[in-house]
């Protein structure tokens, strides 16, 4: 069975939503279930927009490399991009007991990727924003 | 992603079919919006066949809420499924939406 995810995804939106529908179609071909392909893919699509909408200061083309693995119990992901240094742990999270009429959406999408992962890892080296993530198999 | 709007004499129902992500979320707002600059001020969101959410979707039904609430409408939701409820949870969204186990539960309480 192919157990390895790897794509390079151009810094555009409908690339960010492809890499998805391929994602969802590698979740499947390994049996995850539902709710854990849920997960995996709402996690990586919101850090993927991140880094697409607020990562790059220039209009020219980026490429993100992603790689996903499963192994047994354990998913392994990898997000490699070329943007503004960005450290998703220290993004401040949004307050989420606040009522209606002075919420704010800010922050949301970060703080839903790291609520469907069990661990963040982040270093910035050669350029370039490392993040590994790792999710148990559910 | 499909989006079905049914305008009913105290709300309108909008049916969600898909995936509300970044992309879908355009139209979406476009649509929401523009119903509520018309003066529609009650929603019942239909999440039946909602199969995906991610932040793009939940920062455009927080924003029709906004918009409503000081005029004294409600954007409600109903039937979600499991794993879609459960983004709602982490995002402290069941404190701001009514949120009914099915359809005419919620139509019940709009009316």
């Amino acid at each position: 069975m192919n157990n390895n995810f790897i794509s390079e995804v151009k810094n555009s939106i409908p690339a960010i939503a492809d890499c998805r529908v391929e994602l969802l179609k590698f979740g499947r071909k390994n049996k995850l279930s539902k709710e854990c392909l849920f997960g995996l893919v709402l996690a990586v699509d919101e850090l993927l927009m991140n880094i697409v909408l607020y990562g790059y200061k220039d209009d020219r083309e980026h490429s993100i490399f992603l790689e996903i693995k499963i192994d047994g119990e354990n998913i392994y992901v990898q997000i490699v991009d070329d943007g503004i240094p960005f450290n998703p742990q220290s993004a401040p999270s949004p307050d989420i007991n606040t009522p209606v009429e002075t919420r704010t959406p800010g922050g949301l999408g970060i703080f839903l990727a790291k609520n469907y992962v069990n661990s963040i890892d982040y270093v910035f080296s050669e350029g370039k924003n490392r993040l590994k993530l790792h999710k148990f198999v559910c | 992603m499909d989006v079905t709007i049914e305008k009913h004499n105290s709300y309108n129902n909008i049916i969600l079919k898909g995936r509300l992500d970044t992309i879908t979320s355009i139209p979406f707002e476009k649509q929401i919006l523009a119903l509520i600059e018309n003066g529609e001020i009650n929603f019942l969101i239909d999440c039946e066949q909602l199969n995906y959410i991610s932040s793009a979707g939940l920062r455009v039904l927080l924003l029709a809420s906004k918009k409503v609430t000081p005029n004294g409408g409600k954007v409600v939701l109903s039937a979600l499924q499991d794993h879609i409820r459960e983004v709602f949870e982490i995002s402290g969204f069941t404190a701001i939406f009514k949120i009914f186990g099915s359809h005419d539960e919620a139509v019940t309480f709009l009316n």
